[in-house]
């Protein structure tokens, strides 16, 4: 009961804490949004990308670097603003407060992803296990982003380093993708394509997360 | 309610903060005294279980201070951590008091704070004596028989410290309460104990009183008000009882002496003795100020 109004508390921090940049990430997948929207009214975007997924297009590099940056600033937020120190003081485990994080830091991930994903459908294909890869997506973004945020301890060299990854990886696979080249590159999980990859980076990283978070000092 | 800080010592990586602490604290009110970078907010980080020390521990009660247990027990008002600006002063208290499982004391801590009238206004527009009362309430949640408070008056106007020092001193006969401060005037006026702290080490622990026995290279000051002052002055002198002396005006002697009992005892005997009338006889408050600045140079010089 008490992780569950954590929980409910929680969702209401980071929601009122950090407003603006939640609002300019819902703004940019509004604009994602209308602009499928429109593409698909006019039927011009499915003649066009005819062989691509709706997956592929939302995953795309640019996409990938926005959620990142927003799960990293979400992540660091009682960080960066000492509200940490009141939650450790209180008799919760680390591991926990940290699963907590991350439930919230993917359902609101997921208020810009589905959107786009949606409204991507309607330019491309659809099907189950593309909707719930979208799903296991945010949750690898936000267990990836929030662990190279503990690791790094630096919220920009997170970012930068998650958004460099995002777009290497992207990028790799929309060049090699017709090459046999590619088959073995994206096998190689530091420089395959986020979802290629899920589970395995978020399942390796997350007992980093709660090992190095428990190891954090905080200063009263 | 004791906390007992057992050979504790911590480093940033290779700078040592803390050196080898030994203390055992009981009820009552103790003071924290310390130049910045002392160790003060370290050593209650530890005792609060937010820091893990390097080496050796803090036992609340018996309880790794790191233990969920122990936290039930502690109520810290931190010094560096702030409170979340876009939340009100009630949805704060009540998110601590989920957290703690005492969301029912809410009310009981408003009022003792003064935050009852405040209580549904952001933390962001709080005055800082409110923003301070805020964590002095959070830290009161669930009623812990430990305060822990980390420069609770830094920052504070002369009336919202007169508040704050007045809830604390309220508290001192049931809680075992350590504050920490570098305001020397705030320590004298509400701690019953007192720690010297500096560059990690303990230098003096005791009561003011006890604390001010260990000057004993640091003279007693004192001015008498008499009707003979030059006569009272030169057989002070003759009798060797004091050190040093001189004629401040017209009625007043002011006198210095190393001996407590030529400063309470002899010279009023000489004065009855010799027929001399004491009008006054005021011994200069050796101010706590002056006690640190003298043993943090003995702790220098070690």
């Amino acid at each position: 009961m008490k992780n569950i109004k954590h929980l409910s508390f929680y969702t209401k921090y980071l929601l009122k804490q950090n407003k603006m940049a939640i609002l300019t990430f819902l703004l940019y997948a509004g604009i994602i949004v209308i602009w499928n929207t429109i593409n698909y009214t006019r039927g011009l975007f499915i003649q066009q990308t005819e062989a691509e997924t709706a997956y592929s297009v939302f995953t795309a590099a640019i996409n990938l670097i926005v959620f990142t940056v927003m799960a990293v600033i979400l992540y660091t937020s009682d960080i960066t603003d000492g509200t940490i120190g009141y939650i450790r003081m209180r008799p919760l485990s680390v591991e926990i407060h940290i699963l907590i994080k991350l439930t919230v830091i993917t359902f609101i991930l997921l208020l810009g992803i589905l959107p786009i994903y949606i409204s991507s459908v309607l330019i491309g294909r659809y099907n189950t296990v593309y909707f719930l890869l979208t799903i296991l997506t945010a949750i690898n973004i936000s267990i990836i982003s929030s662990g190279l945020s503990v690791i790094l301890k630096n919220n920009k060299a997170a970012m930068l380093t998650m958004a460099a990854y995002s777009g290497l990886s992207t990028g790799l696979h929309s060049t090699l993708i017709g090459g046999n080249i590619a088959t073995w590159v994206k096998t190689l999980s530091l420089i395959a394509p986020l979802y290629k990859v899920f589970p395995w980076v978020g399942i390796i990283l997350l007992p980093l997360i709660f090992l190095l978070e428990r190891r954090r000092d905080i200063r009263a | 309610m004791e906390i007992k800080i057992d050979s504790v010592s911590k480093w940033y990586g290779n700078k040592p903060v803390l050196k080898d602490i030994n203390l055992t604290i009981g009820k009552g009110i103790t003071g924290l005294l310390g130049p910045n970078g002392a160790g003060k907010t370290t050593l209650l980080s530890i005792a609060a279980g937010l820091l893990k020390p390097s080496r050796g521990k803090v036992l609340i009660n018996g309880i790794d201070s790191r233990k969920e247990t122990a936290k039930t027990m502690i109520g810290l008002l931190p010094e560096n951590t702030r409170i979340p600006s876009e939340l009100t002063v009630f949805e704060f208290l009540q998110w601590q008091g989920i957290l703690s499982e005492h969301s029912h004391d809410i009310e009981r801590v408003l009022d003792i704070t003064g935050m009852a009238k405040w209580k549904r206004k952001k933390i962001k527009h709080l005055s800082k004596g409110m923003y301070q009362r805020v964590k002095f309430a959070a830290a009161l949640l669930g009623d812990p028989p430990i305060l822990l408070l980390d420069e609770p008056f830094n920052g504070i106007d002369p009336a919202g410290r007169k508040k704050l020092r007045d809830f604390i001193l309220a508290l001192k006969d049931e809680k075992t309460i350590i504050f920490s401060s570098h305001i020397l005037e705030e320590v004298e006026m509400v701690a019953s104990n007192i720690i010297i702290l500096k560059s990690g080490f303990v230098l003096a622990e005791g009561s003011p009183e006890g604390i001010r026995h260990l000057l004993t290279d640091v003279p007693y000051k004192i001015r008498i008000e008499s009707d003979s002052p030059s006569r009272l002055l030169s057989i002070l002198f003759e009798e060797g009882m004091i050190n040093m002396g001189r004629i401040e005006d017209k009625n007043t002697v002011y006198c210095e002496t190393f001996s407590f009992s030529t400063l309470a005892y002899e010279i009023p005997k000489i004065a009855l003795k010799h027929r001399i009338n004491i009008y006054g006889f005021v011994p200069e408050d050796i101010r706590l100020e002056k006690l640190f600045e003298y043993i943090t140079q003995r702790g220098d010089m070690a």
